[in-house]
């Protein structure tokens, strides 16, 4: 039950909901943008919220359109996280996209919950902002004075807060097409199915034609407050063979990188930062057998 | 502040008009008196308050009632429509009496709609994509082994 009154807008267009996020904000009231609602319903429930507005961005026309774009795949921040798990152009060209999607919550969950809802809401425990920032994705946001391009170095700042204003909309999130020979995989674990990641990482693995490292990418989750990129392994290993040993390295370079974990109910902090380096061997070793 | 919405509930039209804060679970057990679908943990974990929304099952108390206007909604009493009008239970219900599936049914209208879209889209599913498809319903009493029992028997059944 919601015990707070509130206003339930329902615009059809992104430029409505930005009218009417920029009037709320004139106002001087809180808006809360409603993309699924798999987070902020819940929360409502509680009461940890309590917006005067809500915009619902759940009837927006071609908010859930997935397509490709030359090199990129431009995918609707209203896509549910089913039809990102089954949408076979997201299967074809950015697997570790529908892999991650597929692994969020339960079927209910999925069916209802969006990609740009989950960005939005960033619990750092989301399966998303890893992989997104392994994929080096961007992020169309428009507001009311038009239309910014944001990196997904720069979206996610700090626990649950991201570089959003309050009067914009996220509408599209681009991320590369990855040639058919990449292996990726992204792994979570978690105390139950279902549950948020204690630790997700996922791992983005291309190989030369002798099976030496031509690229390789690692975002991870529960490392920090936001995701974690291993970026300066990432230039050092490529050209290595890739064995145990390199495996091993980039466990290293996730345990060493991962220095402050946010403990949780479930994991201390010392805890978290071991299972960074077990789900990091795990998801390169799962890329590299896919990538073979 | 209220608002009027037009839908439909179990295959009928249906005009209400709802506080604008209103959960989806809580317009249809109190307007409507749909009370097959009951309303658990209200923060989106157990499942008992599942429903088919729009053709795919949702849990009711993370949607608000306001935001299903066109929509089609369908609880567990429509989805056993047929069946209860010929005064029999549907294939599923049959099968989680048989196996003893529930105990003490709070969780059993949501479960019940989670296994008719899994076996919608998996006809014959393995034991590891049972569990996966029930996982956002939780059962306090059974431990889930007899839902699976009752489950592999449905889909024995319905390829024979």
């Amino acid at each position: 039950m919601i015990r707070a009154p509130l206003q339930f807008h329902r615009p059809h267009s992104i430029d409505e909901a930005v009218r009417l996020l920029s009037q709320c904000a004139q106002d001087g009231e809180d808006a809360k943008l409603l993309a699924g609602g798999q987070s902020l319903l819940p929360s409502m429930n509680l009461g940890l919220v309590a917006p005067a507005h809500i915009i619902s961005l759940n009837h927006v026309t071609g908010l859930d359109a997935i397509r490709r774009d030359d090199d990129m795949l431009a995918i609707g921040a209203g896509t549910t996280h089913r039809s990102l798990a089954e949408s076979e152009v997201v299967q074809t060209y950015c697997p570790i996209l529908s892999e991650t999607a597929a692994c969020i919550g339960d079927v209910q969950v999925r069916n209802r919950g969006t990609l740009g809802g989950s960005i939005g809401h960033f619990d750092p425990a989301a399966d998303y902002p890893p992989v997104l920032v392994l994929l080096d994705a961007a992020f169309r946001i428009v507001g009311p004075n038009g239309e910014r391009t944001v990196a997904a170095k720069d979206i996610f700042v700090d626990y649950m807060t991201t570089s959003l204003s309050a009067d914009e909309v996220l509408t599209e999130i681009r991320v590369p097409v990855l040639s058919p020979d990449t292996g990726t995989a992204y792994v979570k674990f978690t105390r139950v199915e279902g549950g948020f990641a204690i630790v997700g990482v996922g791992a983005c693995l291309g190989l030369n034609s002798d099976g030496t490292c031509r690229s390789i990418r690692v975002g991870i989750c529960g490392a920090a407050p936001v995701p974690v990129r291993l970026t300066a392994i990432e230039d050092t290993l490529k050209g290595k063979t890739v064995d145990d040993t390199f495996i091993e390295a980039v466990a290293d370079a996730a345990y060493e990188t991962a220095h402050d974990p946010v403990a949780e109910l479930h994991a201390a902090a010392d805890y978290k930062r071991e299972m960074v380096r077990v789900f990091t061997r795990r998801a390169v070793k799962t890329a590299s057998e896919r990538a073979a | 502040m209220h608002t009027t919405i037009q839908l439909t509930v179990n295959n009928a039209p249906c005009e209400a008009t709802v506080d604008t804060r209103t959960l989806l679970v809580d317009f249809l057990r109190d307007q409507l008196d749909l009370t097959g679908t009951h309303l658990g943990c209200a923060t989106g974990n157990c499942g008992a308050c599942t429903v088919v929304l729009d053709g795919l099952t949702v849990k009711a108390c993370t949607v608000l009632a306001a935001d299903v206007a066109g929509s089609a909604v369908t609880t567990i009493e429509g989805w056993t429509q047929d069946a209860r009008q010929s005064g029999d239970l549907h294939p599923i219900q049959d099968a989680f009496v048989k196996h003893h599936a529930l105990q003490c049914g709070f969780c059993t209208p949501g479960m019940v709609l989670s296994v008719q879209q899994l076996l919608k889209e998996k006809p014959n599913p393995t034991e590891a994509e049972i569990r996966h498809g029930i996982a956002g319903n939780l059962c306090r009493c059974t431990g889930y082994a007899s839902i699976v029992k009752a489950v592999q028997e449905i889909a024995r059944m319905s390829s024979e």
